[in-house]
């Protein structure tokens, strides 16, 4: 199901006046040093507007809708720089168990995910936050029916309060399998390596001979590449439109800080300087969304390349907004500089988004090696 | 817009057919090195082709002979021909862009009947508003015109007047009311450039070539009948159309810049080596840049397309235009000094200009001197971000020196 473009509209409102009234800066304050880290009051209300639903095909309980109206949300989200399991549940999980070939764990988990009644994550990214098959540090070894999971992943959202992870995890020879553990399964650690960006929960995974059911497998032992490229593109663009979102915030309220505060007996935003680092925001948050946006249409579009869509946001929005914000910092002077004020949850939101699902400079070179190879 | 675009697909076919069979496959030998002369024969012969074709005035409404294209229709033409690679239509883009829709938006219908068929049928125009005092702040324009019966008899100098040593007509603007605040004083005329009194000197650009000029105007006398709007109403004249119209030949020099530019880069790196010996293809550096500069383009691609859809569902480009023209010409010329870099002293050799090839000739150095064309003609890039700062984020203007 597709909305039209009147009913994006409106999602997009309501999105908006929800989470400014319910996600304010002082819930997500509040929450900075929560263990959690998560708004579980606002997380039932969502569930309850459908959002962990977006892409979770009907027939699963789900909307059936289309990343056109899941980058709405996660807009609306980075905006807000909301503590909330929609990377980890509602894409991660959701594309995980979507692209994957048992029927059984899709009819298991979809409707408990699509219900907030569960809670699922993805495991996508090595030791060195890298998602290149041979840098994936979880390990699966044995044949079908003794399968045994070793080694770690790293940086996995949410995985402290997931009820199971999806692990992305590879052979000797570099073959990727997409295998689920519960959370508290023998042999499964789950530790948080708090980040500079207390707004989200990254965890370190790891797994000591844990023993993976064929049950467990969401593809056929080694033949998970094509479920992983869709996963980690799919994370990217989503952390890139968070990245937008938050951007978009901190450009609207620079440029009205540059309206109010007074110096020199004028307004600093008829300051050239500051009228430009302004204009820059807005020129780095617009291009930021347009590149997103042909992201957003490879991931809708079935016959499109979407490492190359995200690999587009990657090298360009991912840096792009983070500077954004960094301007924002720089136009709001001292107190920019202050832990009252919330630029700074701003831009290490940004600067996370920027680092996860790949560096900047591995997907230029990966744009540049597709660029290289027409 | 995808299903409108997918709709648009015969007509792709047919501009794909066209371009196949039009576009001389000869013309970058033909124009390496041409003259101003041979420049400017070509470019009414290939006026000439588009012209059959129904090419020559796509976005003109039918009424007065033009293809009456959508704007869909004209981005689909744009992106053909810069797949084509087709000569760029260079002689008439002041006349197309400027004085056409100018002539279309403000003129009467005496003025419509007079101007409109000679530009389809040729006529070369320039534009005369940049003065020597008078460029970023161009409402600060002093060349006078001074009422004399039924002429106005002009005096002042023009400058950076692209093209005015080929051009039979140039949109001109005048101060006609010098007590006035200085937008207010302004107007704009239609001025015949075989009138006594107009003399044209090239001026020597960086890259060696001469395509603008000095003019000056001794006396010019103008009939009223060839002024556009109102008396001292010039101002708003330009206003109105100075941007409405970039947006569709914007989607072809976007194209341009990405094929010939980004895409020709890449293409180029594989025949160039690092000061290693390895080709630069293989440096991991020089593929991160290549990864850069073509998400930029396909960054400008869409920013375009959301600059289209808007104008389709809420009529008339807003401020975002200015985005679009710091962005494409800050990208162009990123991506034309990267090219000089990776390709290291080769591309610094002194070479014969590619004429008609628009802002990616393969001379990477000219073409990197060359953007300069973009990141200053047409409002340079600290004038659009103060518009952008402006008219988009509302921030306070500058202050104007009093009586400004
Ligand atoms: C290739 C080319 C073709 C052209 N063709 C034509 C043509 O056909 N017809 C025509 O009429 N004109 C033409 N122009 C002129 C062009 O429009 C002007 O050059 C341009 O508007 C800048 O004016 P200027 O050269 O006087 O520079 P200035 O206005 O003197 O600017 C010099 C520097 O000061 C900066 N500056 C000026 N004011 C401000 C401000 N308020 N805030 C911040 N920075 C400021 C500028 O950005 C620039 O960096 C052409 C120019 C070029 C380069």
């Amino acid at each position: 199901m597709q909305l039209s473009d009147q009913e994006r509209d409106e999602l997009r409102d309501s999105a908006r006046k929800f989470l400014d009234n319910e996600v304010s800066s002082e819930r997500v304050r509040a929450l900075l040093d929560d263990a959690d880290g998560l708004d579980r009051t606002a997380w039932s209300a969502i569930v309850e507007l459908g959002w962990a639903a977006i892409l979770v095909p009907e027939e699963h309980g789900g909307m059936g809708a289309t990343w056109a109206e899941m980058s709405i949300i996660l807009h609306e989200v980075g905006r807000r720089v909301a503590p909330l399991p929609l990377l980890s549940s509602a894409v991660l999980g959701v594309e995980a168990l979507v692209g994957c070939t048992s029927d059984a764990l899709r009819a298991e988990w979809l409707p408990a995910i699509a219900s907030g009644e569960r809670i699922l994550t993805v495991a996508a990214q090595g030791p060195t936050g890298s998602v290149v098959p041979s840098e994936l540090g979880a390990v699966l070894s044995g044949a079908t029916g003794s399968l045994r999971l070793n080694g770690s992943a790293r940086f996995v959202p949410d995985a402290h309060i997931a009820d199971a992870i999806v692990v992305a995890a590879r052979d000797a020879n570099n073959a990727v399998t997409y295998v689920i553990v519960e959370r508290g399964a023998p042999g499964v650690t789950v530790q948080v390596e708090p980040t500079v960006d207390q707004t989200r929960r990254l965890a370190n995974v790891t797994f000591a001979d844990v023993t993976i059911a064929d049950a467990a497998l969401l593809v056929e032992p080694g033949n998970g590449a094509a479920l992983h490229t869709r996963v980690a593109a799919a994370g990217a663009v989503a952390v890139c439109i968070d990245a937008v979102g938050a951007a978009e915030q901190m450009l609207f309220m620079a440029s009205r800080y540059a309206v109010e505060r007074q110096q020199f007996g004028r307004p600093i935003g008829s300051f050239q300087a500051v009228k430009h680092h302004c204009a820059n925001m807005l020129i780095a948050v617009e291009a930021s969304r347009a590149s997103v946006a042909f992201a957003i249409n490879a991931l809708d579009d079935p016959s499109a390349d979407v490492a190359e869509g995200a690999a587009v946001a990657k090298s360009f929005a991912g840096p792009a907004c983070a500077e954004a914000c960094q301007l924002a910092v720089q136009v709001h002077g001292g107190i920019g500089f202050t832990w009252e004020h919330d630029s700074h949850l701003y831009l290490k939101r940004a600067k996370l988004d920027e680092g996860l699902f790949g560096s900047t400079s591995w997907h230029r070179r990966r744009l540049g090696q597709v660029v290289l190879s027409r | 817009m995808i299903e409108e675009l997918q709709a648009l697909e015969p007509f792709r076919e047919e501009v794909r057919q066209w371009c196949a069979t039009h576009i001389p496959k000869n013309w970058r030998t033909e124009q390496l090195g041409a003259d101003h002369h041979q420049f400017a024969t070509f470019h009414r012969w290939w006026g000439s082709q588009l012209r059959e074709g129904g090419y020559f005035a796509p976005h003109w409404p039918t009424e007065w002979g033009g293809g009456g294209f959508s704007l869909l229709q004209q981005v689909v033409l744009g992106e053909e021909f810069a797949r084509a690679d087709a000569p760029r239509n260079g002689l008439y883009q002041v006349a197309l862009f400027n004085a056409g829709p100018s002539i279309l938006h403000a003129g009467t219908e005496e003025q419509k009947a007079k101007f409109l068929p000679g530009i389809l049928n040729g006529t070369v125009w320039c534009q005369g508003f940049s003065e020597p005092n008078a460029g970023s702040d161009l409402a600060g324009l002093q060349t006078r015109a001074i009422r004399d019966g039924d002429h106005s008899v002009v005096t002042g100098q023009k400058v950076w007047t692209s093209l005015a040593m080929e051009a039979e007509y140039c949109i001109l603007l005048v101060r006609t009311d010098p007590d006035a605040p200085k937008r207010k004083g302004i107007t704009y005329l239609l001025m015949d450039m075989k009138s006594p009194g107009i003399e044209v000197r090239t001026i020597r650009q960086a890259t060696g070539q001469s395509e603008f000029c000095e003019t000056f105007l001794d006396e010019v006398r103008v009939p009223v009948e060839n002024r556009l709007g109102a008396e001292n109403d010039g101002w708003n004249v330009t206003q109105s159309t100075l941007a409405s119209e970039r947006g569709a030949s914007l989607i072809e020099l976007a194209e341009r810049l990405r094929r010939n530019g980004t895409l020709g880069l890449a293409e180029a790196t594989k025949g160039w080596k690092n000061n290693d010996g390895v080709a630069q293809a293989d440096d991991p550096a020089v593929q991160e840049i290549l990864g850069a500069r073509y998400a930029e383009s396909m960054a400008l691609r869409q920013l375009l397309n959301t600059m289209v859809t808007n104008v389709i569902r809420r009529g008339g480009v807003g401020p975002e235009a200015s985005v679009v023209k710091v962005f494409y010409s800050e990208l162009l010329q990123r991506v034309m000094r990267d090219a000089v870099d990776i390709g290291g002293l080769q591309t610094q050799l002194d070479q014969p200009p590619l004429m008609s090839a628009g802002w990616e000739s393969g001379a990477w150095l000219y073409d990197y001197i060359n953007a300069f064309g973009w990141t200053i003609g047409g409002g340079t890039s600290e004038i659009m971000r103060n518009i952008i700062g402006e008219r988009v984020l509302g921030l306070p203007r500058d202050p104007e020196p009093k009586g400004a």
